[in-house]
């Protein structure tokens, strides 16, 4: 069939009412309000994790007290990020991962770098996690039960039933996550509430809450920990088939997820350094590690208080963990489909339909890292939760920079214009949506990368010349480069996988669609008019 | 590029003349139906989820084959041709003749009424409510019944849907194996079927029976399919791909 128009028929007379089957029948009307979809994406958002964890962490290990208006900071550089962002998303095949926008924008190479970068750092983020459940649950089986396992049990423990889930496809279900997402929410809200009630030298103080704090050579390490907390937002763009009026939905829950995650880690973290006095913030937390945020609160609330915020804590670890452990299974799962990785990684349970092949290779890394740190008896607080943390937000830290490049290019290409003849008119954005906001997000997303980088040593509160700042960004390197070279090793070997590379599950259909009216061909960066 | 030879050029053949009665033979979905669950309990082998994709796909499938069942007049008039057709990732409506069949003619006019939806959307669309339709369709053919399920559980008692002979129901699964074995043509209306097996998942455990040798076959089979019906298998396969890949379960 080589005709230019397809073939149509009209709309003949009116169809007779009828019992059976009809049009708008057949369709489900599952539509998603905006409500749903911040539910949706905000799932994954543990903040009790964040807040009694990476902040508390970030303090002691870091010394910086700037960390409350760094929320706020990166809050505001995401919410300019999510607007070329979203806009990109309409014309994405793969819209749930940041590496197809790269593939798409700045070319495949690019997009596969940033794949293996984002595989790095979510398993840094996932295992490290691992560190973190022993310091949590601790407490909790001793007062309980009378029992003080080592950190490690407890970590297997939890691995257990993380690589349990996995297999099963237990994505734990939506309204036990919101259950939890509704209670850490309110205990963070009262708990900041008491400290704010009993400020340090009587009165409240907000120089934790001055920019000004964040002009020094440290800000740096702030922000890493900052776009932890973040992590998530960018996922309500999966939903935007599903969503009522998707082109005013999914922008709003995008901005209401940022907002949210900004408002409630900037009052926490600020709340802290009011109860302990911010000249004693880091100190406070040096001494009492995670713990700092429930003994702060339990002073004046009780120890149901305590009992209550640390059954959360454990609770949103684990849900933490899943959580990523699944999001890392779905991104091996859509490279192996891409042929990026081994087709084998595609494999999925027939009868609960999990990704078990991705999912057993995620397990195997945590157990390996699990084993190896209760051998070597490093420290699972500083030296696996905080690094690991620490190394996933410098990576998805760059991972942002990149997409922010690749809205950039993807909008300024020559088929974007709107004078060219473009395959799809109408696609091209603003010149606030497709150039000024992305290139705004990019400067300051690598302003903060580069500032990180620069001040590694404080980033992992580590003197100079350790061995870890070395090995952190040169992992990070080696998965990026090691991508790109890859994709370069591909384009000459296989071009057929090559050309698949950024359409995830939609990898197979380039191979068989016609070139003809083909939207997804049509959205390729580097085919010229 | 495809070379499709004769079935290539699908839009321009209209099959109602000269549709051969095959051994068993139904409408695609019924067919994908039978493949899809156990014939005696009837109970799914794959999730519902991606039996709802599988069955979606199959009605589409219909449409695009221009199966007797979709094709022909309620006057019994067979007016059979291809209704819609994958036009480069979209699916259109090609034919202004509806189908007879009620489920048939209703997917086309949802078809009809929006012609900028990629044939992947239409699948997952229709995949909510395609199972409830299909089996309804099926019910009124006579080819299921309504048995109480024996639950686990005392408490519930919920409905199977169960093949009222489960001699007619193996059918499929009969002919599929026994031409595969026997190394003759599948034709386009089996060959779809083994596509929509593969796609789901099915393919193992419905052909569990046939020998490797000729399970090496299907592959070569589904590399031949003509490039409409495998369009809608790759597309149903990128569906079923998203569905692991959603957020939600």
């Amino acid at each position: 069939v080589t005709t230019a128009d397809p073939p149509s028929a009209r709309p003949g007379p009116a169809t007779p009412r009828r019992a059976g089957p009809t049009p708008k029948s057949v369709l489900a009307p599952d539509r998603l309000g905006i409500g749903q979809v911040v539910g949706f994406s905000l799932t994954a958002a543990t903040p009790m994790t964040v807040v009694a964890g990476v902040v508390v962490t970030g303090y002691a290990v870091t010394g910086v007290t700037a960390i409350p208006v760094a929320f706020v900071v990166v809050g505001l550089v995401l919410v300019v990020f999510a607007v070329g962002y979203v806009a990109m998303a309409r014309h994405m095949a793969n819209a749930g991962a940041l590496y197809s926008y790269v593939a798409q924008g700045l070319g495949r190479p690019v997009g596969v770098g940033a794949a293996w970068t984002a595989l790095v750092a979510y398993n840094a983020l996932q295992v490290g996690l691992y560190g973190a459940i022993g310091a949590a649950a601790g407490p909790l089986l001793d007062t309980w039960f009378g029992i003080t396992p080592s950190w490690w049990v407890i970590a297997a423990a939890a691995w257990t039933l993380t690589a349990v889930c996995g297999l099963c496809r237990v994505d734990v279900s939506g309204w036990l996550l919101a259950t939890l997402l509704a209670g850490e929410i309110a205990i963070i809200a009262v708990f900041s509430a008491a400290d704010l009630a009993e400020p340090a030298a009587g009165a409240v103080s907000t120089a934790t809450l001055n920019p000004a704090g964040l002009t020094g050579p440290d800000v740096g390490a702030v922000l890493v920990l900052a776009v932890l907390g973040f992590i998530g937002f960018e996922s309500a763009v999966v939903f935007s088939e599903e969503a009522r009026d998707a082109r005013r939905t999914i922008p709003i829950a995008t901005y209401v997820c940022v907002g949210v995650s900004a408002v409630v880690y900037a009052v926490a973290s600020w709340s802290m350094s009011v109860a302990t006095g911010p000249d004693q913030i880091v100190q406070a937390a040096r001494d009492a590690g995670p713990e700092l945020f429930f003994t702060l609160a339990t002073d004046q609330l009780g120890g149901w208080a305590g009992d209550v915020g640390h059954l959360l804590f454990v609770t949103s670890l684990l849900a933490a963990m899943v959580s990523f452990h699944n999001t890392i299974a779905r991104y091996t799962f859509a490279l192996a489909r891409e042929r990026v990785l081994p087709a084998r990684l595609a494999r999925t349970s027939r009868r609960t339909g999990a990704p078990v092949a991705a999912s057993l290779t995620q397990s195997a890394v945590g157990a390996a890292v699990i084993a190896l740190f209760a051998v070597t008896g490093w420290d699972p607080v500083v030296q696996l939760f905080y690094w690991g943390g620490t190394t996933g937000g410098i990576g998805v830290l760059t991972l942002l920079g990149l997409t922010s490049a690749a809205v950039v290019g993807f909008f300024s290409s020559p088929l974007r214009r709107p004078d060219s003849r473009s395959p799809r008119p109408g696609m091209s954005e603003s010149l606030w949506v497709g150039l000024v906001a992305p290139t705004a997000a990019w400067a300051a997303l690598v302003t903060g990368l580069v500032l990180a980088l620069v001040n590694l040593p404080t980033v992992l509160g580590v003197p100079d010349g350790h061995p870890m700042t070395v090995v952190v960004p040169l992992s990070l390197l080696a998965a990026l480069s090691g991508g790109m070279a890859y994709a370069l090793l591909l384009q000459r070997i296989r071009p057929e996988v090559y050309a698949g590379i950024g359409y995830g599950a939609k990898a197979n259909l380039i191979a068989v669609t016609p070139a003809r009216e083909s939207g997804i061909r049509a959205s390729e960066p580097g085919v010229s008019s | 590029v495809r070379s499709t030879g004769r079935r290539g050029d699908v839009p321009a053949r209209r099959a109602g003349a000269g549709v051969i009665r095959e051994w068993g033979r139904q409408p695609l979905a019924h067919d994908f139906y039978l493949l899809a669950h156990d014939e005696h309990s009837g109970r799914s082998r794959v999730r519902p989820r991606i039996v709802g994709l599988g069955l979606a796909a199959a009605l589409i499938g219909e449409l695009i084959l221009g199966e007797p069942a979709a094709a022909a007049r309620s006057d019994g008039v067979p007016a059979g041709g291809v209704k819609v057709m994958a036009w480069g990732e979209r699916l259109v409506v090609c034919d202004r003749e509806p189908p007879a069949d009620d489920l048939s003619r209703a997917v086309y006019e949802a078809v009809l009424g929006d012609n900028t939806r990629t044939v992947q959307w239409w699948i997952t669309a229709l995949s909510g409510t395609s199972l409830r339709w299909v089996r309804r369709r099926m019910y009124r053919a006579g080819l299921l019944e309504r048995r109480p399920r024996q639950s686990r559980w005392a408490l519930a008692s919920r409905t199977a849907w169960v093949p009222t002979d489960p001699g007619a129901a193996a059918l499929p699964w009969a002919r599929l194996t026994n031409r595969l074995q026997r190394g003759e043509r599948l034709g386009e209306h089996d060959g779809v079927l083994l596509g929509l097996l593969q796609a789901t998942g099915l393919r193992e455990c419905v052909l569990d029976e046939v020998p490797p040798q000729a399970r090496r076959r299907t592959s070569a089979v589904l590399a031949e399919l003509p490039e409409q019906p495998a369009l809608l298998v790759a597309h149903l396969d990128a569906a079923v791909a998203d569905a692991v890949l959603a957020h939600r379960a």
